[in-house]
């Protein structure tokens, strides 16, 4: 438990205690921490103070600060305030009169907005005072004066330009478009004295341009102009990219400014270029789905525009007017690459002069590979394009910069732009990647973003040899992509064997760099995640002892890293879970009793820590451990110490989601311990302790809870499967007492199994387990329900599958142990004759279980039922043999009964034993 | 700009920071109009109150953007935050205005004390804002809890709703949160 939750609870502890126990109370609990005694005493002495004094200094702050808000100044300097203009984020602009005699002069002030005098704002004030001195054109609005008021708020005394916005006035006068392009080119020329006076704009939007009622455009708002020959541009892209305080305008950001690239004239080439567009179709030429980073990318870095004359709506005439040279002009100034736009603004009003007059104009329509990555289709949701976008860029500019590198020349640019591919690589990538992980209802766009990123890493993987940092990226990169294909446990594409693929490239990369004495400590992590992570995905395909090879090689390198690392929660974290997943590696292939010392090994580990400082994760880790050690508790017929197990796991695991209600994880989790503690209590096919009415509670939750998160999580293969399993658990519960009540959660599970199995993969083996169980659980029901014809041949396919299977994969005990239970009961519907062959055939099955004890309560039960039914298809065996099977049958139901009292099958068993033994 | 707000309010609601970052200002902006507005109705009683002008604020925003009642909560727990930093601004330069008049130091420190508080009120909302920064660094919930509350003025079952945690367990926040709040606003361990 962390230092705060301690103060916390033992505050409310003490609270709940009449004031004169508290002291010793806290004394005492606190055990000597003087620090936690502090505390808690403190927040004891103030526990019955009224809120007023927070209201007040809430109150209070709220009427200066709403009054001072209010103040208009009476007088800047020289000037008399008239009223306001308007607010930004940082400052204001009022309209002001100076006047001298006979002189009267109105002018704009613009101050700082007081809270925002920071020392950037500040200094970006000074900044558009020094530009605004240098420039002095008709069509750029004048700076008359400025200074500081005696409260020290910077002001800039500007020309009062009384006007309306270029686009507003163009609209409302509906002015025709030659006379736009007039207005538009004396924007250009105000544009292009900048650009002579060696400034940047860098802001040029329709609101910044005003037109006068008497038609003359002025510029306005240097506020984030530069100087091209400034060496101040380290604290100018700070001031643009801080947050707060951002100041770009992404409605009419060039490509190379959302990118962070170096802003020239050509920055400005484009931003005319979009206000031109509007000009002439009254349509914003960049449209953002969302405002969000990556969006902004898509648009403004990816996306064609539409031509011009496409976006003009209901004007066929204007559109013929604008469609060719128009249209020519425009995409010629709004390239993404700067280096292709028109040279200069002077360049760029000259064509639509010459257009105005009928001359050729230099623009040509686009004829070469300009087009968008065809992948990028228009129709799937942001989501997802945003995502192969940002595989697209990082992915492309990963292979330029490499070519960069080899060709020597500009070394140094070249390696500062592989350090920005790097950086964008790892925040792009993955962020996108994560992101999507945790949306529900993406499963399908996901598996598109997947083959894209897929193909780019194969072909970055031969080009990346010998750069060691590189290939450690790949290396995450192609986890990452495991990840999503496959990994049972996130939000996987259920496609294992391709995920196996991926981790499988990881693994070979990181061992071969982690091949030597001073291996990279990150390289070591990575690799003892990774074969931990993929040892896991391998039980899921049926490869339990390559799992536990996959284990072994992750505790040796995280081995590696304790001298480096010391006593370190992370290590020892990482080397419990690999303990955790061998222990289910274990019980897969039925060694439960190792299996459970495996986990208790996790479960012990990870325990030590907390008392001591832990992650934020380690309870819910902790919550994972306890709930593999129940599973291999009830392996182990360790039945109410499985309970007692799992319901702390659930208990940590609710108290988690009390904190992150929404988190998907969190529910599957209790989902699962639901199942698991629904099958402790009554599962027909289990041994179990006989609580039907417990079992039913757990099942139900369990189903419930399955499906909401399928309907959360439509689609992907986990929440069918999830939902398969909520069904058959009810099922299998109700199936001992209430066949009846069990028939629909049964055919549900079938159906789903059946559509399971028929889609999955080769290697998919527990998909056919799930369908031969599915049918056994129906059969049994449809039987014992009167439907004898269809629960029979449900029961036969059943048997049919786990032969097959049990042969397939000899080493997974349960399918030989399912074969053996499946046809039992089988045998069990037949009469003497028949059932005969079916319970020879369970009893040879059962020959093939491990000499000796039975390793797990379920090889103990299959044992048992084999024993059970021997004198029924042996009458006549001699009276020795008779005994010695008879005994051994008490014996083993002996062994199961003690393990569960209130289980009536196995007392009932028990007892038919000991009957055959007289 | 205001067709935009119901849906940069969905994007935040779904973890888009950009979309909060874009929200904060339109809602800083229109915090200053009604603030301005309420100032010239009621100048001489002040009557005004940081938590009904976020209320405000939603109605009018919500009428001029059309935004469904169900955006109500989360839009007034982007409007507590942003009064919590106007108000924290506020104070901020209101203070630093004090001693750049020449107010020595030394004799501040002692005003206040000799107050046995934090000092008057914006000082005693500067002292609550760095109790509330305190408080977030060990739970970051609680801190939020007592943003909605009084810098948002949203009920108990409203906070619930956006933080999404029972009522109950907001009750429970708010009583440990006031505690160490007012502890911290009396001095903390260090003081007392």
């Amino acid at each position: 438990m962390d230092r705060w939750q301690r103060i916390e609870q033992l505050f409310l502890a003490a609270a709940e205690l009449p004031e004169a126990e508290r002291a010793t109370f806290v004394e005492r609990e606190a055990a000597g921490d003087a620090e936690l005694l502090d505390a808690v005493n403190g927040m004891l002495r103030h526990s019955d103070d009224s809120d007023s004094r927070i209201l007040a200094a809430v109150q209070e702050t709220a009427v200066a600060a709403a009054a001072d808000a209010d103040a208009l100044p009476a007088q800047i300097d020289r000037y008399t305030v008239v009223r306001e203009l308007g607010r930004g984020g940082m400052g204001m602009v009022y309209l002001a009169e100076r006047s001298d005699r006979e002189f009267r002069q109105q002018v704009a002030i613009k101050v700082v907005k007081r809270g925002m005098d920071t020392a950037l704002i500040v200094d970006r004030f000074r900044h558009e005072r020094r530009i605004l001195a240098s420039l002095n054109h008709p069509n750029i609005a004048r700076l008359l004066d400025g200074g500081a008021t005696p409260g020290g708020l910077p002001y800039l005394v500007m020309e009062y330009v009384e006007g309306r916005p270029l686009a507003e006035h163009c609209r409302e006068r509906n002015l025709p478009i030659e006379e736009r392009l007039l207005l538009f080119e004396q924007v250009c020329a105000a544009v292009q004295h900048a650009h002579q006076k060696l400034i940047v704009h860098r802001d040029l939007k329709p609101a910044n341009i005003l037109v006068t009622p008497e038609g003359i455009p002025k510029l306005l708002d240097f506020g984030i102009a530069k100087l091209l020959l400034s060496d101040d541009e380290e604290s100018m892209r700070e001031a643009l990219t801080r947050p707060g305080v951002r100041a770009l305008t992404p409605d009419y950001a060039s490509p190379e400014q959302v990118l962070g690239e170096p802003v020239t004239v050509a920055t400005d080439v484009f931003s005319l270029g979009l206000v031109l567009y509007e000009l002439v179709t009254e349509q914003r030429a960049h449209q953002f789905g969302v405002y969000t980073e990556a969006e902004f990318l898509r648009v403004i870095c990816q996306r064609e525009v539409r031509p011009a004359s496409e976006a003009v709506k209901d004007d066929a005439r204007l559109r013929r007017q604008v469609a060719g040279d128009l249209d020519n002009i425009v995409a010629l100034a709004l390239r993404k690459d700067p280096a292709r736009r028109y040279a200069s603004v002077e360049q760029f009003a000259s064509d639509i002069r010459r257009h105005r007059e009928g001359h050729p104009v230099l623009a040509r329509p686009e004829t070469f590979l300009y087009r968008a990555r065809k992948f990028v289709t228009r129709n799937r949701v942001p989501v997802a394009a945003a995502a192969l976008v940002a595989i697209s860029l990082t992915a492309g500019i990963i292979g330029t910069a490499l070519q960069a590198r080899r060709a020597d020349a500009q070394a140094a640019k070249a390696e500062r732009r592989f350090q920005q591919v790097r950086k964008l690589a790892n925040t792009f990538v993955f962020d996108v990647y994560d992101g999507m992980a945790n949306l529900p209802g993406t499963a399908k766009l996901r598996a598109g973003v997947v083959a894209t990123a897929l193909e780019y890493l194969d072909s970055l993987a031969g080009e990346a040899e010998g750069e060691n940092g590189l290939q450690t990226e790949l290396a995450a990169a192609y986890k990452r992509i495991g990840d999503v294909q496959g990994n049972p446990g996130l939000s996987g594409l259920g496609q294992i064997d391709a995920a196996l693929a991926s981790y499988d490239k990881a693994i070979a990369i990181l061992t071969r760099l982690a091949d030597r004495a001073d291996a990279d400590p990150k390289v070591l992590t990575d690799l003892g995640n990774l074969e931990r992570t993929t040892g896991f995905v391998r039980i899921s395909s049926g490869d339990a002892r390559r799992a536990i090879e996959h284990q072994r090689r992750s505790i040796v390198a995280w081995e590696r890293l304790k001298p480096q690392r010391g006593d370190d929660i992370e290590v020892d974290t990482r080397i419990a879970q690999a303990w955790g997943i061998m222990g289910q590696a274990l019980l897969e292939l039925g060694e439960a009793q190792q299996s459970v010392e495996r986990h208790s090994a996790a479960v012990r580990l990870l325990r030590e820590w907390l008392p001591r400082k832990t992650l934020p994760s380690t309870r819910g880790t902790l919550s994972l451990f306890l709930h593999d050690l129940g599973e291999a508790q009830v392996d182990a017929g360790d039945l109410s110490g499985a309970v007692r197990t799992l319901e702390e796991a659930s208990a940590i695991r609710r108290a988690i989601l009390e904190k992150d209600p929404k988190s998907f994880s969190s529910r599957r989790r209790i989902f699962s311990l639901d199942f698991q503690l629904a099958s402790a209590h009554g599962h027909a096919f289990h041994l179990h302790l006989g609580d039907q009415e417990a079992a039913e509670r757990y099942a139900m939750n369990s189903l419930r809870a399955a499906e909401q998160l399928a309907v959360e999580d439509q689609g992907s293969e986990r929440s069918v499967k999830d939902r398969m399993f909520g069904n058959w658990i009810l099922g299998c519960v109700l199936l001992q007492n209430e066949p009846r009540r069990a028939l629909p959660y049964l055919e549900k599970a079938l159906a789903a199994a059946l559509a399971q199995a028929k889609s999955g993969g080769a290697s998919d083996v527990s998909h056919d387990d799930l369908l031969a169980n599915s049918q056994e659980a129906l059969g049994r029901a449809l039987v014992a329900t009167g439907d004898r014809r269809r629960g029979l041949e449900l029961m036969r396919q059943a048997v049919v599958i786990f032969e097959r299977i049990s042969a397939q994969v000899p080493e997974i005990f349960d399918y030989r142990n399912d074969l053996i239970r499946a046809t039992n009961s089988l045998g069990d519907t037949q009469p003497a004759e028949e059932a005969a062959d079916w319970y020879r055939k369970a009893f040879r099955a059962a020959e093939a279980f491990p000499a000796g004890e039975p390793r797990n309560v379920r090889e103990l039960m299959r044992l048992a039922e084999v024993h059970l039914r021997w004198p029924r298809w042996n009458p006549a065996a001699p009276e020795a043999e008779r005994k010695r099977m008879a005994e051994k049958s008490v014996r083993l139901w002996q062994k199961l009964a003690d393990k569960a009292p209130r289980n009536r099958w196995a007392q009932e068993s028990l007892a038919e034993a000991r009957r055959a033994s007289l | 700009m205001e067709q935009h707000i119901t849906r940069l309010l969905g994007e935040w609601r779904q973890g888009s920071q950009a979309a909060l970052d874009t929200l904060l200002p339109l809602v800083y902006d229109e915090l200053h109009r009604i603030a301005s507005r309420q100032m010239a109705r009621e100048r001489s009683g002040h009557t005004l109150q940081a938590t009904a002008l976020v209320n405000e604020a939603w109605i009018r925003m919500a009428q001029a953007a059309n935004l469904e009642l169900n955006d109500r909560t989360h839009f007034l727990a982007v409007a507590a935050r942003v009064m919590r930093q106007i108000l924290v601004q506020y104070a901020r330069s209101h203070n630093s205005e004090k001693r750049g008049a020449g107010v020595p130091r030394l004799e501040l420190i002692e005003a206040f004390d000799a107050g046995g508080r934090g000092g008057p009120g914006d000082c005693d909302l500067l002292a609550l804002d760095q109790a509330m920064a305190k408080l977030a660094a060990e739970d970051e919930r609680k801190s939020r809890i007592v943003e909605l509350k009084y810098f948002g003025g949203l009920s108990i079952e409203e906070i619930a709703e956006v933080v999404g945690v029972a009522v109950i367990t907001v009750r429970r926040d708010l009583q440990v949160a006031h505690a160490f709040l007012h502890w911290q606003m009396s001095g903390g361990a260090a003081r007392e």
